[in-house]
């Protein structure tokens, strides 16, 4: 049995012995009891929640992975381990990345293959993995690639010394844009790609599926499990259970994206869409988040100016990196450059963090420092949107799973 | 007729009273007054000011007397660092230039378009000052040069056009050591890369030989001319016809070696006129590039050194700089960087090797961010003053111009920006930029 004490800074001289009558039984007792992992206790300089406004001098509790309190009141927990940051705020959150599944999700000879699991493809030892850890990104959502109509399931993952399926379903991926246009198979434009998209979700309410391939519609036929799998995948996506991503690099594929929401019913979440800032009026009013980037240095000031532009019109942003392709670690770079070009810090440290989270529907698990969260956190020497600020530590499902120094 | 005789003279005047005005204004000193300033090359300073004339910096330090008639700037609250510097731009280079094979003999001045709008946008953040690498593909790809960049305003009036002023052409040469193709490599093609840059130094050296041997020739040459012919004994006095004799054989005059233009970029590096930069990646090819340096004794600068920290001794060792980076790598996972880590910069920095860090970006606008990705290599380990040491005075040393840039010390170029706030800082603004003593953007 662990006891707790709970001292008060003011009354700190007075009950001193106290203090230490309790820290030596507490001691005693340790060996009686081993908690799965450690109880840590942060105290930072400034704590980031994200779900509310940052405060100084704080600490976090972590215990059996989870946050078990965030506040400023002075807690002792014997026996825990004591992390000193200037900064804590909550683990990184990558909604879309193909880390650990590049080029191996893709199945170009079908537009329709919403039966597709990133998770299934995922190599936890992939070596960019531990870059991602070593950022700060604790959790991160892996897709198939752009290429297909509607084109698999996203997972969510939690990253660490051994990554874990948070969500093998997390997401549908769709691309109603001209990056699913092939003239090896059908569509070939947009137009037919959203004909085709109306078509797989149409004939999902009505339990049948739909295939661009010829191939796939024969053997469809034969398998009947099979059916079921592509037709269940998709019923989800109806519901609004699972969210939509689609892929809108260009305004015109964000209004055709957010028309097929209206038809469907989808959670439409607008991906590497930058450019809806044009129509960002109907993007708001569709409540739809839009993840964007990654931001690099050779983009356009309009590119980098984008997401600024719709955070200030209402919209909610989040970041990705599309690792490999860019560095795993390029979401603070990515958040950097965005503040640069006129998106409000708080916004940007959101898109880092909860909106993220939320777009792949883990908001209610990570993605800010809330008592009964996951315990994901990122603590930093500074500031997180100054590019110096160094990684201290990074803390994902309560465990330490990267310090400076000690790799 | 008086008038017509008149408007000459009058003419002459004028246009003497307005150069006059123009040197004048020119002349007239301008002090930058109540920054914090970084000048690089020491300690920053509060509360400082700056002084410049005449292009150059006259002054700089927190009790500079402002002369009377010097055009006074408030830049209170601000803070002035030395005009940026990227050591490794694409700026007015197009992807064609730089992806077609080149030699030993081709300057990337050749090939520049200095009307690339992207320098606006590169000036606004901050960068005065690039060196234009020729690209990377083959054994040696030919030579660089470092410009400045100038106001795109302005140019209409100017004898020399072009939003660049150039200001130290061949300034390096380029090789490749070990580099993949189509992300494919294997131990015989990096052998291969080794022997083809060696032989081509070798090639060097014995074509400075031949010129060497040449020049002994002829003095011999000369020196026989000098010499009376002797009267040769061929047997030909015994033959009462007196036939078929040839005649005395006098001294040859030696031919001189026909002059090559790549070979004598290659001679210049050979005689450390000109660096060689060679971009390697593996530790062995690191080492190879050092191997060449020690026998051949040319002046080696590395480029990416990927592998860097695991050689960092032999680096240091030798005094060779590297030019480092980016720090976030961009792009498809290439074979050259998959050991790429943004941890390496700190890690030669500590081990005494001196670093100028680029963006090795795509496009001329990369070069925006050279502080910013300097900022990312700095949170992961490297120290903040080795950071924007690398953006400016150690890039400015290994391009060599640093007696001209890089810092803020009398005599130098006056380059500078003005920043809202500290260069690290992510509210910071770039408000002024000043290139030799103007102001290009701001300050006005």
């Amino acid at each position: 049995m662990e006891r707790r004490c709970e001292v008060g800074s003011e009354a700190l001289g007075v009950k001193r012995w106290a203090l230490r009558l309790c820290t030596i039984a507490a001691v005693a007792l340790l060996g009686a009891t081993e908690s799965h992992c450690q109880t840590l206790v942060i105290r930072a300089d400034t704590v980031i929640p994200v779900s509310g406004p940052a405060f100084k001098f704080g600490i976090v509790v972590v215990r059996d992975g989870k946050i078990e309190s965030v506040g400023q009141r002075a807690v002792v927990w014997p026996g825990a381990r004591v992390i000193h940051a200037a900064v804590a705020m909550p683990g990184l959150v990558d909604p879309h990345s193909y880390l650990g599944c590049q080029n191996e999700t893709d199945e170009p000879v079908d537009a329709i293959t919403p039966d597709l699991r990133a998770c299934d493809a995922f190599d936890s030892q992939a070596p960019l993995l531990r870059k991602a850890v070593a950022a700060g990104v604790t959790a991160v959502g892996i897709a198939p690639g752009n290429g297909n109509v509607i084109a698999g399931q996203m997972s969510a993952m939690r990253l660490g010394s051994t990554p874990q399926i948070l969500s093998g379903y997390a997401a549908q991926k769709f691309s109603v844009s001209l990056d699913a246009a092939n003239v090896q198979r059908n569509p070939t434009s947009r137009a037919g790609a959203v004909a085709l998209a109306r078509a797989a979700l149409g004939g999902a309410r009505r339990g049948q599926s739909v295939s661009s391939s010829r191939q796939t519609a024969l053997l469809v036929g034969e398998f009947p499990t099979r059916l079921s799998e592509r037709t269940g995948a998709l019923k989800l996506v109806l519901d609004g259970r699972v969210p939509a991503f689609m892929h809108a690099p260009e305004s015109v594929d964000a209004e055709v994206a957010l028309q097929l929401a209206d038809e469907f019913h989808l959670k439409p979440v607008l991906l590497h869409a930058g450019e809806s800032v044009r129509v960002a009026d109907m993007v708001k009013s569709h409540g739809a988040t839009v993840v964007v980037g990654p931001l690099k240095f050779e983009d356009k000031d309009r590119t980098l100016e984008s997401p600024g532009r719709l955070a200030r019109a209402g919209v909610k942003v989040a970041f990705c990196t599309d690792a490999p392709l860019t560095d795993p670690g390029s979401l603070r770079m990515t958040a950097h450059l965005a503040v640069k070009y006129g998106m409000p810090a708080d916004a940007a440290i959101r898109a880092i963090t909860l909106n993220g989270a939320e777009a792949l529907g883990l908001g209610a698990r990570t993605g800010s420092l809330d008592k009964g969260k996951d315990a994901d956190l990122l603590l930093l020497s500074g500031d997180p949107l100054d590019l110096t600020s160094r990684v201290v530590a990074v803390i994902s499902g309560g465990r330490v799973v990267y310090e400076a120094g000690k790799q | 007729m008086p008038i017509p005789r008149l408007a000459p003279l009058l003419y002459a005047f004028l246009s003497a009273s307005l150069t006059a005005g123009i040197a004048q204004s020119q002349d007239r000193p301008v002090a930058l007054i109540g920054a914090t300033i970084m000048p690089v090359s020491c300690a920053p300073i509060k509360n400082g000011t700056v002084l410049l004339q005449a292009g150059k910096i006259k002054a700089v330090g927190a009790n500079v007397a402002v002369p009377a008639n010097a055009r006074r700037i408030d830049v209170r609250g601000k803070v002035i660092i030395p005009g940026l510097i990227d050591a490794e731009s694409s700026l007015f280079l197009s992807a064609e230039e730089l992806n077609t094979a080149g030699a030993a003999d081709r300057d990337v001045l050749d090939g520049v378009d200095l009307f690339d709008d992207a320098s606006a946008k590169v000036l606004a953040r901050g960068v005065t000052t690039v060196y234009l690498s020729p690209g990377r593909r083959g054994s040696i790809t030919g030579v660089g040069a470092v410009v400045k960049l100038r106001a795109t305003d302005a140019i209409a009036t100017d004898p020399k056009p072009g939003y660049a002023r150039v200001l130290k052409s061949r300034s390096a040469l380029k090789a490749t050591l070990g580099l993949s193709t189509n992300n494919r490599s294997s131990s015989l093609e990096r052998l291969a890369s080794y022997e083809a840059l060696r032989s081509t130094f070798k090639g060097a050296q014995q074509y400075a030989d031949s010129f060497a041997r040449y020049d002994r020739a002829l003095k011999r040459y000369e020196l026989e001319l000098k010499l009376p012919a002797e009267p040769v004994d061929d047997g030909s006095g015994d033959d009462p016809f007196g036939g078929g004799g040839q005649a005395p054989a006098g001294p040859q005059k030696p031919t001189k070696p026909r002059p090559v233009p790549s070979q004598e970029i290659l001679v210049k590096a050979l005689k450390r006129e000109i660096p060689v930069r060679i971009e390697a990646h593996r530790a062995d090819d690191i080492m190879n590039a050092l191997r060449l340096a020690d026998e051949f004794g040319f002046k080696l600068i590395l480029e990416r050194a990927t592998d860097g920290q695991m050689v960092a001794a032999e680096i240091a060792r030798r005094k060779v700089p590297v030019i480092w980076g980016p720090a976030l790598m961009n792009g498809a996972p290439q074979l050259d960087s998959v050991d790429h880590s943004a941890r390496s910069a700190g890690s030669l920095a500590r081990a005494g090797v001196r670093l100028a860090i680029v963006t090795d970006g795509v496009t001329g606008l990369s070069s925006r961010f050279v502080l910013e990705n300097a900022g990312a290599a700095a949170g992961y380990g490297l120290s903040v003053g080795d950071a924007l040491r690398a953006v400016t005075l150690g890039a400015a040393e290994i391009l060599g111009v640093g007696d001209r840039v890089g810092s803020l010390e009398i005599g130098k170029d006056a380059d500078l920006v003005v920043l809202s706030a500290g260069p690290w800082d992510p509210r910071s603004r770039v408000e002024q930029v000043w290139i030799d003593g103007e102001a290009v953007r701001g300050g006005k």
